[in-house]
């Protein structure tokens, strides 16, 4: 197998009584859309400062290409940072070319990158405004293009699709893949919309209190996972009619669609499944799948440390 | 990108934002057109003029009260009188007797009465004005004499007309051009090292309120930053400091407000110079500590306070400068890092400070400079991700 792009090995960091980060490891493969998932506080935003050097780890160890990393290998990275930021009073293009700057490129690269990514955001006419002047969607897409503006190979982004309406989601989503087709790079992202992260990703990484608690790629975390989830939808418009030894597997019902959750030590056999409901009710659509990844993040969250 | 291009790089971006500024503008534009206003309007509007009106009678008295009337005017030069002082002009009105010339005096219509050009009546001793009509006099009486003996009045004005002697001063220690130079320095550096040093503070908590110092540190050593703040915010400074004494400096040379003083106007632009980047260097360290504790604007006046309280007690102390003399807490002031910006330059530009002591001062200020910045350079980087931090947990990370 490859070198990983990047390792977080180990990583150990308390503040106070809080254990931020306990003994985190991840490995993230060059050239994949990595999700990087986990509930609130439980140390996303913390290992990617450790990345940027922005926190110092009480243990632990950050590797890049197999090797630890160093200063200068930074500034090929690109980084949003979960509280955006950016020189309100600054100009559009200026600012971007001075950060565009900060990672090293040469005035004129800097200048040339700017101006194409004003004109790929659509915002080429509002390279001499103010930051301040733009809109929060508009103030948004800027923030991605100080992240991308020197063309890092490796983009670490806290929550980039927080507050974005559905086109920004789907023009961030686009750019980001662009990025990984088009020149191999590597990108991680933390989201809480698991939908998308389940649209656009390939790998993921669950943390929960300061450790991973699940991570690979995700067609095989499904196919790994014990659970089978059994959706049903019948012309019912209630679910009186499931007999009452499913009723405990019920995750959610709307309307007439009922989803179920079996394990796969429960001996389920799907054919006699649709059998059974055949017999009691008209069948409007019926499906038999892993779990989506919401559900796998739900129960390896909700169910501790063992997926 | 290697560490000086990173600390170039903030340090220009540094500069050019303060110097689009509204706050360095309007500044900048208020400090000229003080200094303006108060060096040149007083040569336009010149309105110390003392009107003295005296009675004249007897003998002489439309020719002296001609004099009077001319005396201090621009015909005076003409008319070949000296020309004592100048801000007095008589206003004479003749009167008929010597009695009436008293009762003028008495009732205070006239402050100086003369009769027949020999007397002078006053209530009191007539002091400078009476020393001036009495040589007035005097050199009438002279004229009159020399045209009675046949030497007419061009003959004498060619006789009388000399060079006014040069005067060389031995000791100008005390020079009053000096003292009101070293006054408006020390207002000067109080004003910028305080309003540098909390800009500063302000870029650091600006950054900190956007955000945006995550993404910068992301890329350069918060070392680094606070080097490039600290220089750029400074250059814009010296830009203000050396406008302001230039603007000044044209000034004197075009209204002749104010003789130059005799060391020439670049030493004391160059002691104000050199203590402004000294003592804002030194200030502008500990201002970037105290801004990366807090990260709203609006927290920075209560925590800024504390290290504007030197600076106040070094600018009150430097006052005793305008009396021209030296005081034992000014020389003292003068070698404490936190107060020396605001006290040596006054003793420098009086004359108080003998060159040793002038070198003693810079070692310590730049020393001082030197320790502030080094825990700076820590202290700063622990309060930068953090929202508000208290000053003693700063010391602590670092």
């Amino acid at each position: 197998m490859d070198v990983p792009h990047l390792e977080l090995i180990d990583l150990h960091k308390r503040y106070g009584d809080v254990a931020a980060l306990d003994g985190c490891t991840i490995g993230v493969p060059r050239g994949s859309m990595f999700g990087f998932l986990g509930p609130n506080g439980a140390g996303k935003t913390t290992a990617m400062r450790t990345v940027f050097g922005l926190v110092q780890p009480d243990r632990g160890s950050i590797r890049y290409l197999g090797r630890t990393i160093e200063p200068a290998d930074r500034l090929r990275f690109g980084y949003m940072p979960e509280q955006r930021g950016l020189y309100a009073k600054m100009g559009v293009a200026s600012q971007l070319i001075y950060f565009g700057r900060l990672h090293g490129l040469a005035k004129g690269d800097a200048a040339s990158s700017t101006f194409r990514w004003l004109e790929l955001l659509g915002l080429a006419d509002r390279s001499d405004d103010r930051l301040e002047t733009l809109s929060h969607g508009n103030q948004q897409r800027i923030q991605l293009a100080a992240a991308l503006v020197h063309g890092p190979e490796l983009m670490i982004l806290d929550e980039p699709f927080s507050g974005l309406d559905p086109i920004g989601v789907r023009d961030m989503a686009q750019a980001l893949k662009q990025q990984v087709k088009d020149r191999n790079a590597t990108v991680i992202f933390s989201s809480h919309q698991l939908d998308l992260v389940e649209d656009i990703c390939d790998q993921v990484a669950v943390i929960n209190r300061g450790r991973i608690i699940l991570e690979g790629s995700l067609a095989a975390l499904q196919a790994d996972s014990p659970m089978r989830m059994f959706e049903i939808e019948t012309t019912h418009q209630d679910a009186e009619w499931l007999p009452d030894e499913w009723r405990e597997h019920i995750i959610s019902k709307t309307r007439g669609r009922v989803r179920m959750q079996f394990q796969t030590t429960d001996g389920i056999d799907p054919d006699a499944l649709l059998d059974r409901v055949r017999s009691i009710a008209e069948v409007v659509a019926f499906g038999f799948e892993p779990p989506s990844l919401s559900e796998l993040f739900l129960s390896t969250v909700e169910g501790g440390d063992a997926p | 990108m290697n560490r000086p291009a990173a600390i170039r790089l903030v340090m220009a971006r540094e500069l050019t934002e303060q110097l689009k500024s509204k706050a360095f503008q309007i500044s900048t534009a208020v400090f000229v057109i003080g200094i303006l206003a108060a060096m040149v309007i007083p040569t336009i509007v010149d309105d110390s003029v003392d009107r003295v009106p005296v009675a004249v009678t007897g003998s002489g008295s439309a020719e002296i009260m001609l004099q009077l009337s001319a005396l201090g005017s621009e015909d005076e030069v003409a008319l070949g009188i000296p020309v004592p002082g100048s801000g007095i002009r008589f206003e004479p009105r003749e009167v008929s007797t010597r009695t009436a010339a008293v009762e003028a005096v008495e009732s205070g219509a006239v402050r100086l009465a003369i009769v027949d050009g020999r007397e002078i009546i006053s209530m009191s001793q007539p002091g400078a004005t009476g020393d001036l009509v009495e040589q007035l006099l005097y050199s009438y009486e002279v004229a009159d004499r020399f045209t009675r003996s046949g030497i007419s009045s061009i003959e004498l004005l060619a006789i009388t007309t000399v060079e006014p002697p040069t005067i060389t001063i031995l000791n100008d220690d005390a020079d009053e051009s000096n003292a009101v130079l070293s006054y408006v320095s020390s207002t000067l550096l109080y004003i910028t090292i305080i309003t540098y040093g909390l800009s500063v503070a302000m870029s650091v908590v600006n950054e900190k309120s956007s955000r945006v110092v995550e993404i910068v540190l992301s890329t350069i050593r918060s070392v680094d930053l606070l080097a490039g703040k600290v220089l750029g915010v400074g250059a814009t400074g010296l830009i203000q400091v050396l406008a302001i004494i230039g603007v000044a400096l044209v000034t004197i040379v075009f209204t002749e407000n104010l003789p130059i003083p005799d060391t020439g106007g670049v030493l004391p632009l160059l002691t104000v110079a050199m203590w402004f980047l000294l003592g804002y260097t030194f200030y502008a360290a500990v201002y970037a500590v105290i801004g990366s504790t807090i990260s709203k604007i609006e927290d920075l006046q209560g925590v800024a306070f504390p290290a504007m309280v030197p600076i106040l007690i070094g600018f009150f102390i430097s006052f005793s400068a305008l009396e021209g003399e030296e005081t034992l807490a000014m020389e003292i002031a003068s070698f404490i890092p936190f107060t020396a910006p605001l006290t040596m330059p006054p003793r420098m530009l009086l004359g108080f400070a003998a060159p040793w002591e002038v070198l003693v001062s810079v070692a310590l200020q730049v020393i001082g400079i030197w320790v502030v910045l080094r825990f700076a350079a820590k202290a700063f980087s622990g309060g930068l991700l953090a929202d508000r931090i208290r000053l003693r947990e700063v010391f602590k990370t670092s």
